[in-house]
């Protein structure tokens, strides 16, 4: 198969370990009184997932630390910047303003999993007292320092911002440009990265002397969103390419010998160029920058990098820009605007932070939507280990092109979602059908099941006495029926023994 | 083992002698190896039939009569050469159960087996089982994860192929080409209208082209079949034993017929099947004896996916996966004969830039959709003059992959030297189907 030379490069870079506190080392003894010294605090939070397998259950409470930064919202709000993975699904989170002060409660305020960052807030109104914001400057190469608060004193870890590239975090689908840290020691979570006294970056992961750091243009993007994580948000490209290296396809399609560009695979139903280009277009420049073969510009400031680069500072969402293309052996140019990334309407969803898994219980038959949270029951293996035809609406679920309905990228999010069986509680009134599990629902009581609201819906009209619940070919068993009446006291009676507190979670 | 007919047959499995180059065969009381060939292969019921040509082999060879099917619990003898060795080795054990299972050889064939404590290790396989004196069987297979755990092929299924194959050609093991589901569950019973007391299992999915194609249909309940009860977990009385229904299908040839009482819309009805080979394509199966068909076209090599190719290290893509076990299934309208891909690139001028490609289906070629490997042969030989361009299409990949035309067949020779590849092609007399 065909895959963007950016896919291989990019995912050895993001096998990033969890980041901890650092052994206590003084690098340099700096001023007590530095802006970025007064904005630190120590941040603990208690993580409990959720349990994906049994969906009513959570899962053994996890404490983290980390550090935040002080920063102001608008006139006289103060509140602290921190990372999404440090505070997601936080039972409790605690913010100390030095080693052996109290801690303080503090809450989310808001969270954005594709930028890893997270806004905290204090009821405390003391809580701020001497503290000071954090100041922000633009990134460039060149020395950088970290905030060290592991020791009790104050210290600096030394470090160097050695270019730009880009890449995704946990939500896989989100490109960005993201600097590139060179730095001995092991940075904590929610590190703030500085250049010249200010505040450039946010340290998001890696390991080994590497690490990958979200520029401040991002984290300024996230701070002055108001609307919530569903909505448009940085600027983003509408499309997947993959790099050009066959002189057969180009003579094939009339582009001359020497033009480089990219091949546009899929138009994404989002983002820069979403409303213009067609899948098979080649992609040759992006405003006044020229795209070489494997998809990258020469940028005043960065050098040879990514085009993605240049939705960091150079293309605002709404700017007005002009790509030259390829199309049917003519050379066009296609005016558009500068779009943003926009969560995709996936069958099966990207990863899923901080909300409950949805479930329905019917008969003992736990039914869910098919997740990436789901299959990652079977361990970060899930792609060798989950069962095949569950793991195949993932892996496929963008690959295929022709066709499939699923495949005409709706503009705007689809709710449609792949409804499993994925075990059954044992219970007289489903002798028979124990052992069942993963199996893909298709209908229920003749009508088609798109996700758990249309399966409640056809469960609300039985056209006999029996549900019937229809499943894809191929399953072990096509389908099942429960009886009607019996119902109730069977869902009552395995409630109890089972101490579930609820039938379904929507 | 001899068959009864006095045909000097030596009786194996077709693991054993399947893709041999020289196949030799000792005797007991004798140090000299003897040349032998083989009659007939069965790998859906992983059986050989052997013979040896020199006569002065059969001199004081004393053939063995067949049991029938033996009692749990009763003992018996597996004889082999477990790891090698020179002499013959016995183990003893007793029949611990007799169920359906899957045949390890050809992978996705299910039929009687007795399971036996007795040792039966590698080495064994092709053994007889011996039962007072009667063989009842021919050690196959053991479970590797279970301790004291051996395999061997019943007797009915035996004379079934030394029937099957009397005529020259083997046909294999009938298939009834049904998906059924137990109906334990009495609620799904009463939906049914059936008594809460009444056995028989749901018709669930009818294969296409199969024996009960056109005859038999979803939501059928087979309440007895060849004039047995099918209780509601799908087993009938076998001897002593309780065994899948398929087993009234196992000891017939094809072309025979299967009588079924089915309830159907609430009525009884009694229906005959005739009973055809399984209906999925070879591909499906592991493959012995027969080397891969492939077609070399512009470096480019293609071949049709089958289940060795699948199984074999790092092949499994999902797209693989997808087209080889689901699609039929799910979107049986979309079928084609076989899943034609390039499976790989041998890098040459004209296919620069696709070196690094694997497993690439091909859906179509200038447009014509390809159905087999042979159709894509047949396409190629027929384009016209004019042809400018190769152009390979897939539903998995948004991009075509493009070959000049003129210029492959210019470099074909070229490629296959340079590669040292004696021929661009190999395609089998009659595609598919062994025997």
């Amino acid at each position: 198969m065909l895959k963007p030379n950016q896919g291989m490069k990019l995912r050895t870079l993001f096998l990033g370990i969890l980041l901890s506190f650092a052994p206590m080392q003084i690098e340099a003894e700096v001023n007590k009184e530095s802006v970025n010294f007064s904005s630190q605090v120590r941040i603990t939070s208690y993580q409990q997932d959720y349990d994906w397998l049994n969906p009513w259950n959570k899962k053994d409470v996890v404490p983290r630390s980390g550090v935040g930064s002080v920063i102001r919202v608008g006139e006289k709000q103060w509140m602290l910047l921190t990372s999404a993975d440090l505070v997601s699904n936080a039972t409790l989170i605690e913010a100390k303003r030095t080693k052996t002060s109290l801690p303080s409660r503090v809450y989310l305020k808001r969270i954005d999993h594709a930028l890893n960052l997270a806004l905290l807030e204090s009821d405390d109104a003391s809580f701020f007292d001497e503290m000071k914001g954090l100041e922000w400057g633009n990134p460039e190469k060149g020395q950088a320092e970290l905030p060290d608060l592991s020791s009790g004193r104050i210290e600096l870890m030394q470090g160097e911002i050695t270019g730009l590239t880009v890449g995704h975090r946990q939500v896989r689908d989100a490109w960005l440009p993201i600097l590139q840290l060179s730095l001995k020691k092991i940075p904590p979570q929610g590190s703030i990265v500085l250049q010249k006294q200010k505040a450039v970056g946010m340290v998001l992961n890696g390991s080994q002397g590497n690490y990958n750091v979200l520029p401040k243009q991002l984290i300024n993007k996230f701070l002055s969103q108001t609307a919530g994580p569903d909505h448009e948000r940085f600027s983003h490209r509408g499309f997947q390419w993959q790099f050009f290296a066959q002189p057969s396809l180009a003579e094939y399609s009339k582009i001359p010998e020497n033009q480089e560009g990219i091949w546009i695979s899929r138009v994404l139903p989002y983002g820069t160029g979403s409303e213009v280009l067609q899948a098979g277009d080649y992609l040759t420049r992006i405003g006044d920058w020229q795209l070489n073969r494997e998809g990258q510009i020469e940028h005043s400031k960065w050098g040879n990098v990514l085009f993605d680069v240049l939705f960091l500072e150079d293309l605002d969402a709404g700017d007005e820009v002009e790509l030259g293309i390829y199309r049917g052996g003519q050379s066009l140019n296609l005016k558009t605007k500068v779009g943003t990334y926009r969560q995709n309407g996936h069958r099966v969803p990207m990863k899923i932070f901080g909300k409950p898994p949805r479930y329905l219980i019917r008969g003992g038959m736990i039914f869910q939507e098919l997740t990436l949270n789901y299959l990652e029951v079977w361990g970060q293996n899930w792609e060798n280990r989950a069962p095949l035809r569950l793991r195949l609406f993932k892996q496929l679920d963008l690959t295929r092109t022709k066709n499939v309905s699923q495949n005409t990228p709706a503009k705007h999010p689809s709710r449609e979602r792949i409804v499993i069986l994925s075990q059954v509680l044992p219970d007289v009134v489903n002798i028979g059908y124990q052992e069942l599990r993963n199996m893909v629902v298709k209908k229920v009581n003749g009508k088609k099941v798109v996700n758990l609201e249309s399966m409640v819906e056809a469960l609300q009209n039985p056209q006999t006495g029996f549900h019937r619940v229809e499943f894809l070919p191929g399953s072990e068993r096509v389908q099942i029926v429960l009886p009607v009446q019996e119902l109730v006291s069977a869902d009552e009676r395995i409630m109890k023994n089972f101490q579930i507190p609820r039938l379904q979670s929507l | 083992m001899a068959d009864e007919a006095n045909c000097g047959w030596i009786l194996t499995n077709a693991h054993v002698v399947s893709d041999s180059k020289l196949l030799l065969i000792n005797k007991l009381s004798s140090p000299e190896p003897f040349l032998a060939e083989v009659v007939s292969m069965a790998h859906d019921s992983d059986l050989a039939l052997l013979r040896v040509k020199d006569a002065e082999f059969y001199t004081d060879m004393t053939p063995l009569a067949f049991g029938g099917i033996p009692k749990l619990r009763s003992p018996v003898q597996a004889y082999g050469y477990p790891l090698g060795g020179q002499d013959l080795s016995r183990t003893e054990g007793v029949v611990s159960r007799i169920e359906f299972g899957t045949y390890i050889h050809p992978g996705i064939d299910s039929h009687l087996l007795v399971q036996t404590d007795s040792a039966i290790n590698p080495g064994n396989s092709g053994g007889p089982v011996i039962q007072e004196g009667l063989a009842i069987g021919v050690a196959f297979q053991s479970n590797l994860r279970l301790n004291d755990i051996g395999y061997f092929i019943p007797v009915p299924l035996i004379k079934r192929f030394i029937q099957d194959q009397r005529d020259g050609h083997y046909d294999g093991v009938p298939e009834i080409g049904i998906q059924t589901s137990s109906l334990l569950n009495r609620y799904q019973r009463k939906s049914l209208g059936l008594s809460d007391e009444s056995g028989g299992v749901l018709v669930e999915r009818i294969i296409p082209r199969s024996s009960a194609e056109g005859i038999l249909e979803e939501g059928d309940v087979l309440l007895g079949v060849a004039g047995k009860s099918i209780d509601r977990a799908g087993m009938v009385h076998f001897g002593e034993h309780r065994v899948d229904f398929f087993i009234e299908a196992e000891h017939l040839q094809v072309g025979d017929s299967l009588f079924f009482k089915v309830w159907r819309n609430r009525s009884l009805l009694n229906l005959q099947i005739t009973l055809k080979p399984p209906p999925f394509s070879a591909e499906l199966r592991n493959a012995y004896d027969i080397l891969p068909e492939y077609l070399i076209v512009g470096g480019l090599v293609l071949i049709a996916l089958n289940r060795d190719y699948l199984q074999s290290e790092g092949k499994q893509t999902p797209e693989l996966s997808y087209e080889h076990w689901y699609r039929e299934i799910e979107e049986p309208h979309t079928r084609r004969e076989q899943v034609v891909l390039i499976s790989r690139v041998l890098p040459a001028s004209v296919n620069s830039g696709y070196s690094q490609l694997r497993h690439f289906v091909v859906h179509s070629v200038n447009g014509n959709p390809i159905k087999s490997l042979r159709h894509l042969n047949q396409l190629l030989e027929n384009l016209p003059e004019d042809t400018e361009h190769l152009v390979f299409e897939s539903e998995w990949e948004p991009l075509p992959l493009v070959l000049n035309y003129r210029q492959s067949l210019e470099t074909h020779q070229e490629i296959l030297e340079i590669y040292g590849i004696p021929s661009d092609r190999r395609f089998h007399k009659t595609s598919g189907s062994e025997g």
